[in-house]
């Protein structure tokens, strides 16, 4: 076939920009150590790797959630922990009392330290989370749950249990209600009833500051001492089901951040395959393109320089 | 004797010529469009001599164009055909860089909206998460509408694109319309088209062929009249039409291109250009940027929808019931601007799930009102009659015909077009983000609405609840890509048959250089030859006079 002048110099050329575009293209690749650049070098890989990116955002608040649920329930297991050697020390209080030989000065001092028991108890029960929420108000975090008139307190919490996301399957709550926690407290006496903590304390230190004159005076106090420890360990038992359900949460919540770490690994992993350039394999094609590119151009020089012309002397 | 310097000045004579030729050709191997010429020889008429013919001598016939109209109509198509692919793959290629950053793309910036919905059910009370989660609303919205501007801004571009393709193409026309009469010219005066000339036009139409698609058909007298669209003249022998670009006659702010001959109305031809720019511009235009504006416009409405419905359901800070978080742009309706009806419509979505991304045409024919769509053709039939009481309802909308419409009024329904640019945030306190659920208990450690919202926005609610708003927006970037890296190869394609092409008709056409200077070299010698005759009949010549003078 015959080629025109005008025309070897134009595909010579056009060859030579065909290689210097890929050239360019894998320098661009190595720049950003990219190989997906834009969704059209790979638009199945490109909707994956959104995908993963996604789920890798997902699973950092997922993480978050989890660290908020787990700091909630430490600060309520701490609070459950402190009801219970408070109890404990009201249950060895009552034993104290609850014996014929002890007078009345030691019996008012043992009523001294049951009241600032039970006011610590009340304290207790309205303690409030770094963000100044009520930790046993249910839904009515900000209205303090318990309020104290004399030995009494009435609840004004609601039953409200709040649950955080911590997994794409998995809501766990975090925390309980005061009610659930000082109020739903089995009634060692009445089987299928219920007594508040705070009733119960209160009612040691009711049958304590009683006046003793009489022999049934004392027998009465005995009989309602005697009851108290009964509705004490209750409580203690009470108290130790609310830490063991806290216990077994973060357990949970412990295990599904490692399932989920795994599973970040896992997409960090396929995330880099995708998007994430092979620096070996790019290098070496552009070596391989630099050549293809230096070799056009070699060969271009020396052809474009034969002319028939230079042989017309 | 007089006959034989005769013949040797005939042969100097047409080897000038040959030589002239040459010389021009090599003077044009740099000049873009130029065919090589060629001298064509003949014997001169024999003379009679006795009994016998004598020739003559040599004589030039033509100086002949070496070119071939088929391979020139092929280079043509192919750069039509190429030229239409790279506009549409360069265009499409813009859409595809848009949506190419993961760090603020769509899915993720969903995520993030999500994630501060989580930020918000972690601490319902706390007015910061809350405020955090009003600002990722206002991202979230941002981004879509961000999307849909650059959308926007494209076709704009477009539209002074095609102005100005427009107006290239018309000056073309005038440029071949005044080389037809030039060329006409020269024929009746030597019988022989003037080649220059003619490459000239030829360039012209090459040009002409990158901007639009064209056919051509050439007269008797050397003149060529050149039509687009379905047959549309652009050019007929000395006058030219002018291209033109018209207001769609649905929307006045969208242009097309209409073909203005004298003393008439433009013909709209913009859905029969196919190639060249103005091809690939107007094809962008119809296949990648309105639905994908309108694939944005259809994920900001069931966005919308999903977070506002359970959004309502809630109850906020002050314990009332929530109201829509977001606003979305409307259904954009239009009116053919031919139609001599007063109808008009009133256009509302009733039913994400079973929103399309296409749009629609509405026509009244003599048999009743027929509806389509306008991406495919394909009909679409409504249940209902159109009035208020009884509105057409078809792939989630609703559609209510008021006023008075006549035989052959048409209206166009854009469902999901204008969505995204009318999105916003309604809510500005964030007291008023309605966290809790509108159940006993309640208060303001209730986040059982935040929770909700989050499960509402995972649900899969497009595409008649097969689709999720995350992998909807996933989906939408996948289909940018393919439809790029279809557009790229396609160009790629193009280009190859167009090089081709253009190597064939070189081939015929093109100067070589070492073919000249071989040409150089026969022709000098010849020439040569020719002047030695001269010489010879002139010693011929003097020795007859010696003789004769004895």
């Amino acid at each position: 076939m015959r080629i025109s002048t005008a025309g070897m110099h134009n595909f010579a050329l056009a060859g030579m920009s065909e290689r210097s575009n890929a050239l360019i293209k894998t320098q661009s690749q190595i720049a950003t150590g990219k190989r997906i650049e834009t969704p059209a070098d790979d638009p199945s890989g490109a909707v994956r790797a959104l995908e993963l990116d996604r789920g890798l955002a997902e699973s950092q608040q997922f993480a978050r959630n989890s660290d908020i649920v787990t700091n909630r329930l430490s600060l309520e297991e701490q609070t459950l922990a402190d009801a219970t050697d408070l109890l404990q020390r009201v249950r060895e209080l009552t034993v104290q009392a609850n014996n014929a030989t002890i007078d009345a000065d030691a019996r008012q001092a043992i009523a001294a330290e049951l009241q600032v028991r039970f006011n610590e108890l009340v304290d207790m029960s309205n303690r409030r989370d770094s963000g100044g929420e009520y930790l046993f108000a249910g839904y009515s975090s900000q209205t303090q749950p318990f309020v104290q008139a004399g030995t009494t307190v009435t609840y004004a919490g609601d039953q409200g249990v709040r649950t955080l996301q911590t997994s794409q399957t998995q809501r766990i709550a975090d925390g309980h209600s005061g009610f659930e926690v000082f109020e739903n407290v089995d009634d060692a006496a009445n089987p299928g009833g219920t007594q508040t903590l705070f009733v119960t304390v209160g009612n040691v230190l009711s049958a304590l500051t009683r006046p003793i004159v009489t022999d049934a005076d004392r027998q009465q106090l005995a009989t309602d001492l005697g009851a108290a420890i009964g509705q004490l360990d209750s409580g203690l038992d009470h108290l130790s089901n609310v830490r063991a359900e806290v216990g077994a949460r973060l357990t949970t919540v412990e295990n599904t951040q490692s399932t989920r770490e795994d599973r970040d690994i896992e997409m960090q992993k396929e995330l880099s395959n995708l998007r994430d350039l092979d620096y070996a394999k790019a290098i070496t094609q552009l070596n391989l393109q630099q050549m293809g590119l230096q070799a056009a151009q070699a060969s271009y020089s020396r052809i474009a320089q034969l002319s028939l012309f230079d042989y017309l002397r | 004797m007089a006959d034989f310097l005769s013949t040797g000045v005939s042969g100097l004579q047409a080897f000038q010529r040959a030589l002239d030729t040459t010389s021009h050709n090599i003077a044009n191997v740099g000049t873009e469009g130029y065919s090589r010429q060629r001298t064509d020889f003949a014997t001169r008429p024999p003379q009679i001599s006795g009994s016998s013919w004598v020739g003559t001598g040599v004589q030039v016939t033509a100086v002949q164009r070496i070119y071939d109209d088929l391979l020139a109509g092929q280079v043509r198509t192919s750069a039509s055909g190429f030229e239409r692919a790279d506009a549409f793959a360069s265009q499409t290629e813009r859409v595809n860089n848009l949506f190419s950053n993961t760090d603020t793309g769509l899915t993720v910036t969903l995520q993030r909206f999500t994630n501060a919905l989580q930020e918000m059910a972690d601490s319902p009370a706390s007015i910061a998460s809350r405020q955090v989660m009003l600002g990722e609303a206002q991202s979230l919205t941002e981004r879509l509408k961000s999307y849909d501007s650059q959308l926007a801004q494209f076709d704009r571009d477009i539209e002074s694109r095609i102005r100005s393709e427009a107006t290239e193409v018309t000056s073309l026309a005038q440029d071949i319309a005044r080389l037809n009469t030039q060329i006409a010219d020269g024929f009746a005066r030597t019988g022989q088209a003037p080649n220059d000339l003619l490459d000239q036009r030829d360039m012209a139409l090459d040009k002409l062929s990158t901007h639009i698609d064209i056919t051509t058909v050439k007269q008797d007298d050397g003149q060529l009249n050149v039509f687009v669209g379905s047959g549309q003249p652009l050019v007929i022998a000395g006058s030219s039409n002018q291209l033109v670009t018209v207001s769609d006659p649905f929307d006045s702010a969208r242009h097309g291109i209409a073909l203005q001959v004298a003393n008439g109305n433009p013909l709209d031809i913009t859905s029969s250009a196919s190639g060249g720019t103005l091809g690939g511009l107007i094809d962008f235009r119809t296949q990648v940027l309105d639905p994908t504006r309108n694939s944005l416009g259809r994920l900001s409405v069931g966005l919308a929808d999903v977070v506002n419905q359970q959004h309502r359901a809630g109850i906020d800070l002050t314990g009332a019931a929530g109201t829509d978080l977001f606003a979305v742009g409307g259904v954009q309706t239009f009116v053919h601007e031919d139609n001599t009806g007063t109808g008009s419509l009133s256009v509302t979505r009733t039913n994400t799930g079973a929103l399309t991304e296409g749009d629609y045409t509405l026509e009244l024919t003599a048999a009743g009102w027929a509806m389509k769509r306008s991406d495919t053709g394909a009909a679409v039939t409504p249940t209902g009659t159109g009035t208020a009481l009884d509105p057409f309802v078809v792939d989630g909308i609703s559609v209510v015909v008021n006023g008075t419409a006549q035989v052959g009024d048409r209206f166009a329904i854009h469902p999901t077009r204008g969505a995204a640019s009318g999105l916003n945030v309604l809510i500005s306190d964030p007291a008023k983000l309605a966290a809790a659920a509108n159940a006993v208990p309640s208060g303001p450690g209730d986040n059982r609405n935040a929770l909700a919202m989050i499960d509402a926005i995972g649900q899969p609610v497009l595409d008649g609840g097969t689709v999720s708003l995350d992998s909807q927006a996933s989906r939408m970037v996948g289909n940018i890509g393919v439809a790029t890296r279809q557009a790229q190869s396609t160009r790629d394609a193009q280009s190859i048959v167009h090089d081709d092409s253009v190597k064939s008709r070189d081939s015929v056409s093109g100067v070589n250089l070492d073919e000249e200077a071989a040409n150089l070299i026969r022709y000098q010698q010849a020439y040569q030859a020719a002047a030695q005759l001269i010489r010879v009949a002139s010693t011929l010549f003097d020795t007859l006079l010696s003789a004769a003078r004895g």
